[in-house]
């Protein structure tokens, strides 16, 4: 058991259309595809550098597909998925 | 791993519909305001979805690839002048089976000035490289060039000489061939110069045919033939400048059996070409 993930940034475009990184903070919630509820170690949270750090979630397994999503940051929203290792 | 990049959040409201996807590779929405459509592989949940385009209802947008045998995820955010609609995953508009696009269609050739017979090319679905082929009076067609398939327009500047040109299209990772037109061209040709002259070669015993002639009235570009049998189709192997007397051929391939390259050089702006040069190819 235990799936473990890779450190991702999260994001947004300015106006301008240049990718800048979030600040520390940014809940990011996780939930395996299918799953009815989200992830036990879930939301997760951007450290300074706009970053989840990587780690794993404890009652999944690798090869489980787990979508990151943030669900409101200043009117802002999307999901990435990443399959557990 | 892909990065979180994030989009515009939209309130909850009517949702964008009906992203209907049918045999051939277009996605027509019907909802009412622009939209802006997202994709990705469905087997491929890790993809950051890539923006597809934003188009109005009911307006087709063209999926700019060839996605035979492989599911799509289609995303769909819908904007209203009052404020931004819910976003959606469409699953239902994901589809397996896309027809083959067809080789794109020859429209027009014309000559339009100065050795230039352009081409109007109109695409059918491909996004691979299309390619051009020619005919001068009859000889074999051969590519004289590759464009992208957004080209609509292709213009021929190699036509200083007067007669029939012969176009077909191709199309990469597309099967068939255009339809062929034909444009003749008169009026162009000068009648009184005269093409290069006295071409000469040694081959290095490599790979190289070091080639030099002497140019005479031709203004145009030089291009040089070859061809691997005394009666077979000549091939243009590149092109000089007309003030350029020199090239040198670097695929010379030696055989387990001696052969004979032969070379010609023609100028694009005056017809004929120049006497017949037999290059002598040991065996390996």
């Amino acid at each position: 058991m235990a799936g473990s993930y890779a450190g991702f940034a999260v994001m947004y475009e300015t106006s301008a259309g240049v990718p800048t990184r979030v600040g520390a903070g940014v809940s990011v919630k996780c939930r395996k595809e299918g799953a009815g509820s989200d992830a036990a170690e879930s939301p997760l949270s951007t450290n300074s550098s706009g970053e989840i750090a990587s780690g794993s979630f404890a009652a999944l397994s690798a090869g489980d597909v787990v979508h990151f999503r943030v669900e409101n940051y200043n009117g802002l929203a999307f999901s990435v998925a990443q399959t557990l290792t | 791993m892909p990065d979180l990049i994030l989009r515009r959040r939209l309130a909850p409201g009517s949702v964008p519909h009906n992203i209907a996807m049918d045999g051939v590779p277009h996605a027509t929405t019907t909802e009412s305001v622009a939209a802006e459509i997202w994709w990705r592989f469905e087997d491929d949940p890790t993809m950051e979805p890539q923006l597809l385009g934003v188009q109005n209802a009911g307006h087709d947008l063209v999926v700019p690839f060839n996605l035979e045998g492989r599911e799509i995820r289609l995303f769909i955010v819908s904007k209203t002048s009052a404020g931004l609609q819910s976003a959606r995953e469409v699953r239902e508009a994901v589809q397996t089976t896309f027809a083959q696009p067809e080789p794109p269609t020859l429209a027009n050739v014309e000559y339009v000035s100065d050795a230039t017979v352009e081409l109007t090319i109109a695409n059918n679905g491909g996004t691979g490289d299309i390619n051009i082929w020619r005919s001068f009076e009859g000889e074999d067609f051969g590519i004289i060039d590759s464009v992208a398939y957004s080209t609509t327009l292709y213009q021929d500047t190699d036509c200083g000489i007067d007669g029939d040109y012969s176009y077909y299209l191709t199309q990469d990772d597309v099967t068939g061939v255009s339809n062929t037109l034909t444009d003749t061209v008169s009026g162009e040709g000068s009648p009184a110069g005269s093409p290069p002259s006295g071409l000469d070669g040694t081959y290095d015993g490599v790979t190289d045919c070091d080639l030099s002639w002497t140019n005479n009235s031709g203004t145009g570009l030089n291009y040089i033939e070859r061809r691997l049998n005394p009666t077979g189709s000549w091939v243009t192997i590149g092109s000089v400048s007309s003030g350029t007397n020199t090239y040198t051929d670097t695929t010379v391939a030696k055989r387990p059996f001696a052969q004979t390259y032969y070379y010609r050089v023609r100028n694009a702006s005056v017809a004929g070409y120049s006497n017949e040069l037999s290059v002598y190819i040991e065996a390996e």
